[in-house]
This record gives C-alpha cells, sequence and structure tokens, in this order.
C-alpha cells in the first residue's frame, strides 16, 4: 500500500476551483426550488391547507367516488 | 468562505455551532413559546395514581417499542381505531408515547373499548384470545404489587394530586391493575364514536335464515367474535356474556333485530339506549365501520341459527339445568 | 515514517470495545427477530422484546458505533494533526469509562429503567455518564486539534468538529428530565414539545453518529486505501456546511400525520428533501475520486468496502427523504419498512465503512498486513447479501401491511382486521432472521480476521524490538 501523507493538501486533488457537477448542481438547486414551492403549498399560513382540513374532505366525499389506496 | 476558516478551529466550531443552531432555534426551541404546543382539552383528566403506576408500568416494558399512541388524520385509521388525535390530548404525557412502530395496533382509542376483564385475559396470555398474536405474556404483573410510596414519589415528580387514602389504596394493587387502569385512561378525553345514529328498533333482519347468511356469518363471527364471546358464542366467564342465553337477554328474552344490530355496530353505547346496563369499565367493541352492515346482520342470522339449535338439542334438559351448566368458550 | 508516538494503545482498546459491544448487539438483535415470530422466546421480563430492543439499538448506536467513532477520530484526529493526543491519559480513562457505562447501559435497560424515547432511553445517571464522557472526548479532540502541526485542516477534521459540538447539544437538549427516584424520570416537556424535542434529537442522532462522523472516516480512509486524492474540494465544502445547516430541520419528518402543528412538519419535510444534495455531494466525490482508477476496486481488497459504502449511503439518503413525503409516509409509516430502511444505512453503510476503517487502521498499527484478504473478502460479501435480504424483505412486507391497513370496502368498512396483516408478516420476518443470521456470519469473520492480525502484529513486534510503542504510518 503505497500512502498518500497526512495533510490537506495530499489527500485533496490539486485542482480545488475545479466547477462542481453539473447535475449535482442541478439537484441542488432543484431542490431548493422545490422546497420553496412545497413550503408555500403546505403552510397552512400561507395556503390554507391543513391536515385535519385534509380529512375532512377526504371523508366528506362519497367513499365510492375515490380509488382505494 | 475561502480558506481561512479551515485554519481555525475555533473559528470554525463556532461557525460549526451556529449552523446547528438555526435549524433547532426555528423547529424545536421557538414553537415552544407558541401556545399552539401547549394545548389541554377541557375534556383531558390527568392520571390518578393507579394509572400513573400503569404508565410506569407501560414505559418499563417497552410497550412504546410495538404499539403507537397516536390515530393519523386518515380515513381507514379512523374507521379501524377512532377519531384522530387531537392535540390537546397529550397534556400530562412525559415523555410522549406516539411510538414509531406498529407491530401491534395502535393504542390511542383503547379506553374503554373493551372491558377489564378482557385485558387481563389479554395481558396475562395474549394468544389465549388472538391465538396467531406475537405479543409476549405480561402474567407476572398480576404477580408484583405496587408501591405506594414510590408511586407517590412519582406523582410528586409530576406535581400531580393525589389524596392519601388514595395512594394507601395501593398497596392493595398490583401492576396488572395499574396497567389496565392506564389502558383504559388511554383516548377518554375524545368523545368515542356514537356508532350510527338513531337507534331504528323496528329494522328487520333483510338476510333473514338463509344458509348463506348463516354461514358467512360464523366465519364473521369467528374472526370477530369468539376472542371475547367464546368459539360457539357462549361467553367467556367474566370477559362477555353468553350470546345464546335467555338471561343474557334479560327481560326482554327475544330481543329485535334492530337491537341487536345496534348493539353489534355501536357496541356499548347502544346499551343505554336499550335500557341495558353497560359495563363500568368499557364493553362491547363498536363494530360499525370495521365491518361491513351486511356482516353484522350475517352475524345475526348465524346467533339466530345457534340459539334455535340449542334449543333443539337440549329439549328436555331442565331449565335450572340448563343455566347452571358449566359452559366453555 | 515520523517520529511522533501515536497512542495506538487506546485507539486499538476503543477498537477492540466497539466490536465487542457490536457481537453483543447483534447477538441480541437475532434473538429480538426471532421473538418477533416466536413469542415463547420472551423467556423472561428481563429477556423480553420491549426491554431488549432498546439493548440492541443502544449496543449498536452506543457500543459499535460510538466506540468505534472515540477510537477511529482519535486514529484520524492524531495523524491529520501530526502529533499524538493532548491528553492520552484522559483518553485511556474515557475508554474505561465507556466500557463501564456501556455494560450498565445494557443491564439497566433490561431491568425496565428507560425514559422511552428511541436512542434516549438510558435514566438519567447513565445520561450523566455519557455526557463527562462526551467532554473527555471533546477535551482531547479540540486540544489536539488547536495545538496540531499541519496547518490546513482536512475535510475529516470539519466532520469530527461538527460531530463534538452537534452531539453535546442535541443530548444535553433532550435528556432534560425531572427526577422522580435514581431511577426513574419524566420529560422536561410534555406532550407536542416532548414528541418535538425527541425527534428533533432522534433524528440527528443519527446524523451526527451514524453520519458526520463516518463521513469522516469515509474522507479519510478512502484516499488513503486508495492512494486516489479526494476529487473535488469545493464539492467537500459545499456538502459538508449545507448538510450540517439543513439536518437540524428535518426531525419532525418523523412526526408526520401527528398532532403536531403541520408548518413544523412541513418545513421538516422541506429540509429533508434538499438533504438528498449534501448527502449526494459526497456520494459523488467518492464515485469521482474513485472513478480516476477503477481498477482499484480490484487491486485494493478494501475499496469495494468504501464504494459499497458510500453506495449505501446514496442509496439511502435518498428513500429516507422520500419517506417524509406526506404521501409515502400514509403507507409506509409504522410498518416495518422503516426497520428495512434503518438497516440499510447502519448494516450497509456505518458497519461497511467502519469495518473498512479499521482494516486498514488494525495492520498500520503493528506495520503488518491483514491476516488475510480473502477472509475479508467473504466477509464483504457475506455482510452484504444478509443486509440485502434483511432490507429488501422488511420494504416488501412494510408496503403489504401499509396497504392492508389501509384497503377498505366499497361501503368505507376495513378489509382486513389487524391480524390478517400480522399473520402476513411471519414468512417475512422468517426471513429477515435468515439475512440476519448471515451478516452475522460476516461479522465473525471480521471479529477473526482483526484478532488474527492483532497476533500477528504482537509476534512480529515481539520478535523485532523488545521495546514497546511502535512508530505507525
Amino acid at each position: 500500500m503505497s500512502d498518500i501523507p497526512d495533510t490537506a493538501e495530499a489527500m485533496e486533488a490539486k485542482e480545488t476551483s475545479r466547477t462542481l457537477p453539473l447535475g449535482w448542481r442541478l439537484l441542488f438547486w432543484g431542490l431548493i426550488a422545490w422546497g420553496a414551492a412545497y413550503l408555500w403549498l403546505y403552510t397552512p399560513a400561507t395556503s390554507g391547507w391543513s391536515q385535519a382540513g385534509e380529512y375532512e374532505k377526504a371523508t366528506a366525499a362519497p367513499a365510492a367516488a375515490r380509488p382505494a389506496k | 468562505m475561502a480558506g481561512a476558516i479551515y485554519r481555525k478551529p475555533v473559528s470554525f466550531a463556532l461557525m460549526a455551532t451556529v449552523a446547528v443552531l438555526v435549524g433547532s432555534v426555528v423547529t424545536m426551541a421557538y414553537p415552544m413559546l407558541r401556545p399552539e404546543m401547549h394545548p389541554r382539552l377541557d375534556s383531558l383528566k390527568a392520571f390518578t395514581a393507579l394509572q400513573l403506576a400503569g404508565r410506569d408500568v407501560y414505559q418499563r416494558e417497552g410497550c412504546v417499542n410495538c404499539h403507537t399512541q397516536t390515530v393519523r388524520p386518515l380515513r381507514s385509521e379512523v374507521v379501524r381505531y377512532g377519531d384522530y388525535s387531537k392535540a390537546g390530548e397529550f397534556y400530562y404525557d412525559r415523555p410522549f408515547l406516539w411510538g414509531s412502530k406498529r407491530t401491534g395496533p395502535d393504542l390511542a382509542r383503547e379506553g374503554g373499548k373493551r372491558p377489564d376483564a378482557w385485558h387481563y385475559k389479554h395481558y396475562a396470555n395474549p394468544q389465549s384470545i388472538e391465538k396467531k398474536s406475537n405479543m409476549p405474556k405480561y402474567a407476572f404483573l398480576a404477580e408484583a404489587r405496587l408501591d405506594p410510596a414510590e408511586v407517590a414519589s412519582h406523582m410528586r415528580a409530576l406535581g400531580l394530586a393525589a389524596a392519601p387514602e388514595e395512594l394507601a389504596a395501593l398497596a392493595q394493587k398490583t401492576e396488572m391493575d395499574a396497567l389496565v387502569a392506564y389502558t383504559q385512561w388511554l383516548g377518554h378525553a375524545v368523545q368515542r364514536k356514537a356508532g350510527g345514529g338513531a337507534l331504528d328498533l323496528a329494522a328487520v333482519n333483510p338476510l333473514g335464515d338463509s344458509p348463506h347468511a348463516i354461514a358467512r356469518g360464523q366465519k364473521v363471527f369467528a374472526d370477530n367474535c369468539t376472542a371475547c364471546h367464546g368459539d360457539e358464542g357462549h361467553g367467556v366467564p367474566e370477559v362477555a356474556p353468553d350470546l345464546l342465553d335467555d338471561s343474557f337477554l334479560g327481560e326482554k328474552p327475544d330481543m329485535p333485530d334492530g337491537a341487536w344490530f345496534a348493539l353489534i355496530h355501536d357496541g356499548s353505547d347502544a346499551k343505554g339506549a336499550l335500557g341495558r346496563k353497560g359495563m363500568e369499565n368499557g364493553g362491547m367493541t363498536a363494530f360499525g365501520g370495521q365491518i361491513p352492515d351486511d356482516d353484522i346482520w350475517a352475524v345475526i342470522s348465524y346467533l339466530r341459527a345457534q340459539m334455535a339449535h340449542e334449543k333443539k338439542e337440549a329439549p328436555t334438559m331442565e331449565k335450572v339445568e340448563h343455566k347452571g351448566q358449566e359452559r366453555k368458550p | 515514517m515520523n517520529e511522533y508516538r501515536y497512542d495506538n494503545q487506546t485507539v486499538q482498546g476503543f477498537i477492540l470495545s466497539s466490536i465487542f459491544w457490536g457481537v453483543v448487539g447483534i447477538l441480541v438483535g437475532l434473538l429480538i427477530s426471532m421473538q418477533l415470530w416466536a413469542p415463547a422466546l420472551n423467556f423472561t421480563p428481563w429477556l423480553s422484546y420491549g426491554r431488549l430492543r432498546p439493548v440492541h439499538t443502544n449496543g449498536l448506536a452506543l457500543g459499535l458505533g460510538v466506540g468505534a467513532i472515540f477510537g477511529l477520530t482519535y486514529y484520524v484526529v492524531m495523524r491529520l494533526c501530526r502529533r499524538p493526543l493532548v491528553f492520552p491519559r484522559l483518553a485511556r480513562a474515557q475508554l474505561w469509562i465507556f466500557n463501564l457505562a456501556i455494560a450498565a447501559a445494557a443491564v439497566t435497560l433490561m431491568m425496565g429503567k428507560t425514559q422511552s424515547l428511541e436512542y434516549a432511553e438510558l435514566e438519567w445517571p447513565l445520561d450523566i455518564g455519557v455526557v463527562v464522557l462526551w467532554v473527555m472526548f471533546a477535551v482531547n479532540v479540540f486540544a489536539t486539534i488547536v495545538k496540531r502541526r499541519e496547518e490546513q485542516m482536512y475535510v475529516s477534521l470539519w466532520y469530527v468538529i461538527a460531530t463534538v459540538v452537534a452531539v453535546a447539544i442535541l443530548y444535553l437538549v433532550n435528556n432534560a428530565f425531572i427526577p422522580a427516584g435514581l431511577w426513574k424520570s419524566y420529560h422536561a416537556y410534555a406532550g407536542l414539545n416532548s414528541a418535538n424535542v425527541q425527534w428533533w434529537y432522534g433524528h440527528n442522532a443519527v446524523g451526527f453518529i451514524f453520519t458526520t462522523p463516518i463521513l469522516a472516516f469515509f474522507y479519510y480512509f478512502l484516499p488513503k486505501t486508495t492512494g486516489l486524492p479526494i476529487f473535488s474540494h469545493r464539492l467537500s465544502i459545499v456538502s459538508f456546511w449545507s448538510l450540517v445547516f439543513a439536518y437540524l430541520w428535518t426531525g419532525a419528518h418523523h412526526l408526520v400525520y401527528t398532532p403536531l402543528p403541520d408548518w413544523i412538519q412541513t418545513l421538516a419535510i422541506v429540509f429533508t428533501m434538499f438533504l438528498i444534495a449534501p448527502s449526494w455531494g459526497s456520494v459523488v466525490n467518492g464515485y469521482y475520486t474513485v472513478g480516476a482508477d477503477w481498477s482499484k476496486m480490484r487491486s485494493q481488497y478494501l475499496t469495494k468496502f468504501f464504494v459499497v459504502g458510500i453506495t449505501f449511503y446514496g442509496l439511502q439518503t435518498v428513500q429516507g427523504p422520500t419517506q417524509a413525503l406526506r404521501v409515502v409516509s400514509q403507507l409506509i409509516h409504522y410498518t416495518d419498512w422503516v426497520p428495512g430502511h434503518v438497516h440499510m444505512g447502519t448494516m450497509g453503510w456505518v458497519t461497511m465503512t467502519i469495518c473498512g476503517s479499521i482494516y486498514y487502521v488494525i495492520p498500520r498499527i503493528y506495520g503488518t498486513e491483514i491476516h488475510s484478504e480473502k477472509v475479508a473478502n467473504l466477509h464483504f460479501w457475506l455482510v452484504l447479501v444478509g443486509q440485502l435480504i434483511f432490507s429488501i424483505t422488511m420494504w416488501i412486507t412494510g408496503i403489504q401491511q401499509g396497504a392492508m391497513w389501509k384497503v377498505m370496502n366499497a361501503d368505507g368498512t376495513l378489509k382486513y382486521t389487524f391480524m390478517d396483516g400480522l399473520v402476513r408478516n411471519y414468512p417475512y420476518w422468517h426471513t429477515r432472521t435468515l439475512g440476519g443470521i448471515i451478516f452475522t456470519a460476516g461479522m465473525v469473520l471480521f471479529v477473526y480476521n482483526v484478532l488474527k492480525t492483532i497476533q500477528k502484529g504482537k509476534a512480529l513486534q515481539a520478535s523485532q524490538d523488545p521495546s514497546p510503542a511502535p512508530a505507525a504510518a
């Protein structure tokens, strides 16, 4: 086993300015965008959504009209 | 963030601390200041000494590893267990015991669902009621007496009141008594489902005595009723009454179909309306919603057929003898 | 290779202790997996499922996990700081207290002394012991880092520092209890707050015991074993900071559809999903690192431990966030899916990476080679197959359970009773035990291999040099 020395310089690639992989950047910003939208849609103060309200809706509709989940 | 911070461990540690504190403050610490995190239903009663002792047993035996205590606002869940859990039901829960795994069923609505006797029998030997249950036996709880001084110190720690005579009475109680008392406490703050509404005593069994209905009823009975009422419907002593015996019907030997239906559909809740006294702690489970209405009628068909069968089997037997007979569940 | 005398004895002490408690924890796991389908195996109250399950989780999280974290962190810190520990005797004392504490934890949990909070079961006297241990650890780690001889702090040290800080905060806040006796206490928070604080702790205990320290080892031992430098420093930076920032918001995803206020649940779900990005930052960094020379997978037997480890980390960190989504949570929450998920992380990622690291460290301590690469390879395949059997059967049965709980007839009644669902679990629970047995067999080979290597190292030492304390790489 040829060991590399225990220094931060040796253990990481020299090109520290290397740009991040495109796929990963898309994932990063995509999740932030998705999160902002989800936060808006499922926070009672912004959208009026609530889990209790969702339940009321589910039980108010006729049972037969819903596909069995 | 370039460079420097990775050479300064103290600054780095401070920065990491700030990073972990932001989310902690917003989602964990700040909510504590909001009233929505400290709700209390008016109907919620604090633990009695016996119930707290039972909760301690529940904690010690690790019941929380297999049972949850929170019903989710989902249609199937409300039908299975009862109304979904409300924030104001947990004011006295230190710690909360919502759990994270349902190897066994949820217990948030367990209180009042079944008689005490069912729980004594079930805790001591779960397989005597559900043959294929994987729950351990807790018969040893019935051997262990409570220590009033210990329970008193636990009540004090929680700031709960207990009269001296209430504490003294604990000396006569076992851990099993306590666990059953706690079980019956669960979910008491929310009105149990009132069942199907108004009683219709004039309702007539639409299935009559068709052989198909009787066969179906036998299967439904085996799946849902035998645990308490015995394989043949002759009841289990101290747990649930004999359904084929006239004495169960009390003053009204021939209970109408509608009353049978109400009792099965709404459980003990229907008893008051029928002018019968229910059991003090729990009683008949309300099966409405858990099994289809048609299956309830099928069970009634089956029970009527069984009654007729029994009458034919023992025509010569004296009524007194019949009553005194040893009944095996 | 250098002139310092590293405190290898303490490192090895922690590693051996961790292996010991790991074996105990795994055997208890096997027993409780059988109790699920054979309730007669609940022999006595002490050995009943409800009391043993926390022995299994604590034994492995605190015994195997934290034990290995102490030992391997000291190993890594000393080398990355290029100096011995500042307080070697403190570390030695910590080793003894650690073992006493874990033994006491096992006994008290079997006695039923529990706070009933997952991963925070230990009663308050033992909590104090844990805090003392953590302070000892923190003092040594920080002092050594502050007095280091290498200017730049490598990525592993960042994760070590974050671990030390975060675990301290989490543990202190959630273990605030009102004592009601020597071995009995009640949570300082009630109801919703009790739940919210517990899962803020519970999830982040996973984050800062099973993720950040293991990443520290991954970032250190992967370049060391392969000789390949980490792909991107910038990716390391972005991943680190976004991970430690986002993690603490996510605890309430364990409380989806409970009475906890909706906005806290939603916030938790959002940050949980976001965590995919920083987690995959490390996955990508790992893959691209080995991507520079995939032949290392064949030529260097340890490479596959780290590559497969980081692969399961990647799967874990996609599956976990998905579970937080309300629509998924509805189906799989409270089912056996969840233990399936947890065990992919603990058996596939944590144990795999820890074992790889130990295989690297033990021969280094003695300047020798591993006893048998063949046995190590067999160990690798057995734990891999055992874990896959375990996780996959639990996912299947979890979906089946969740579906059976939900299915309703057209007239609005339930199709299945609870017992109908339970009975259908039995075949899967049998298979899970089988997976556990295979995994255990692999771990036995691991223990054997490590002990044989130590034996060989000691013999070598005795033959070479009568004076103790060898210099290590």
